[in-house]
């Protein structure tokens, strides 16, 4: 793993990031506001909704992804570190950190690279 | 006019304490394992600190309790103690600060987040470790310039008083016992080991930036600091360690981002025409401690590699 000077800058630009993106996705919900024409926030989620937000707004849901699970998962990641320590113990939950935020990244990315398809 | 505001911990020392104040020590005894809680009647007395009173126990009342004290004035850091839950040292803590007529029960702990020795004793060893690894000495590109005493060191006022506050750290361990990053994480240097990272980092006589970052910046360095700045409140010398870590992380990112380099190195004067009189310090050979070394002790400092000792007891 790389110093952890890089990881925490990674994690504040990932939190710097996500402050943008995330209003975004949040005013995705909001009626009246809404890029996607819901008038309410349940239509919001309905599935032409959220499939016309992939195509529409593909790369900017791609980022939040990313950066979510990042910022998400190496919060999780410093939690377990510290609730125990040990090369194995640290070796084991790298390890995880990285299976999942590569496992999720992919499959969420081609999710909306299956959308953008279509 | 302005009137003079005096923290209560100060006041505490012209007002009456209870006439009978009950001490409740949690004892440890490392031969049997046994770990209990005691009661003792202290009669106490204007000005009585909470040491006073245990020295008290120990003279009158039990002879088996044990701690650690010294200078009894706050200047050693050796009778740090947990004294109604939070971290003090006992010469400096009133017994009219911490009880009443009232309420005349003082609980006297260990220290958190240190193995214990015995009764109120702790075992700083891997304290003492964690503060030898970021090494807290004068680092030079040339180190004749430290090693022999025939240079001196430019400093003006205003850079000795930017490390000053951090260089009041009497290694008392309070704010060790207080944090609770340590706590969960006894691989963290601390915010003793990290304040006076800090403080070298920042001293402009030193050039060993990148030694001290490369300790730091680890896994169970400054940024696992949470900064609850438990440390900073419980400091019996106002050192504010929480500021420091803080402060380090901050150059630790800077730096990382190419945007922080040390503004000044001091020079040195000198070669001195005649050099400074150097005293070679000599062990004391006679009453040695069991188990100290003089030779061990004589030697330069050796740097403790976490990453091997963490290796061998995983």
């Amino acid at each position: 793993m790389p110093r952890a000077s890089t990881i925490s800058l990674w994690q504040y630009i990932t939190a710097i990031i996500l402050v943008f993106v995330l209003t975004f996705h949040l005013i995705e919900r909001v009626p009246g506001l809404s890029p996607l024409t819901a008038t309410s926030y349940e239509e919001s989620l309905e599935y032409e909704k959220v499939a016309k937000a992939y195509e529409s707004y593909g790369p900017v849901l791609a980022v939040l992804l990313v950066v979510a699970l990042f910022h998400g998962l190496n919060g999780v990641r410093g939690i377990l570190l510290e609730w125990r320590q040990g090369v194995t113990w640290t070796l084991l939950v790298n390890l995880l950190f990285w299976i999942l935020f590569l496992g999720f990244t992919g499959y969420g990315l081609l999710t909306i690279i299956a959308h953008l398809q279509m | 006019m302005s009137k003079a505001v005096f923290p209560p911990e100060l006041l505490a020392a012209t007002r009456e304490p209870p006439r009978e104040v009950v001490l409740r020590v949690k004892r440890y005894n490392p031969e049997t394992g046994r770990l209990e809680w005691r009661e003792y009647k202290v009669p106490a007395h204007r000005g009585m600190t909470v040491l006073d009173a245990l020295i008290w126990v120990k003279e009158h009342s039990d002879h088996s309790v044990t701690m650690r004290y010294s200078c009894r004035m706050g200047v050693c850091g050796s009778c740090g103690m947990v004294i109604n839950g939070v971290p003090r040292l006992a010469c400096q803590t009133q017994i009219a600060a911490v009880a009443d007529e009232k309420n005349p029960i003082v609980v006297v702990e260990p220290l958190h987040n240190f193995p214990v020795a015995r009764d109120l004793v702790t075992d700083f060893t891997g304290f003492f470790e964690k503060h030898r690894s970021i090494k807290p000495y004068i680092i030079r590109r040339d180190p004749r310039e430290v090693e022999e005493a025939r240079y001196e060191f430019l400093m003006t006022p205003e850079e000795h008083l930017e490390i000053y506050q951090f260089s009041l750290c009497i290694m008392c361990g309070l704010c060790y016992a207080s944090c609770p990053v340590a706590a969960s994480d006894p691989e963290y240097l601390g915010p003793q080991a990290l304040a006076q990272a800090y403080r070298f980092i920042a001293d402009v006589r030193d050039e060993g930036v990148e030694e001290r970052i490369a300790v730091v910046d680890t896994e169970h360095g400054c940024h696992r600091c949470h900064f609850a700045a438990t440390c900073s409140a419980v400091c019996p010398k106002e050192v504010d360690p929480a500021a420091a870590i803080q402060r380090l992380r901050r150059i630790v990112l800077l730096r990382k981002l190419g945007l922080w380099r040390k503004r000044k190195i001091s020079k040195v004067a000198g070669p001195l025409e005649k050099p400074l009189r150097q005293i070679k310090a000599e062990y004391p050979r006679h009453n040695l401690l069991e188990g100290v070394d003089p030779e061990a002790q004589a030697r330069e400092p050796e740097n403790i590699d976490f990453r091997e000792e963490w290796l061998r007891s995983d």
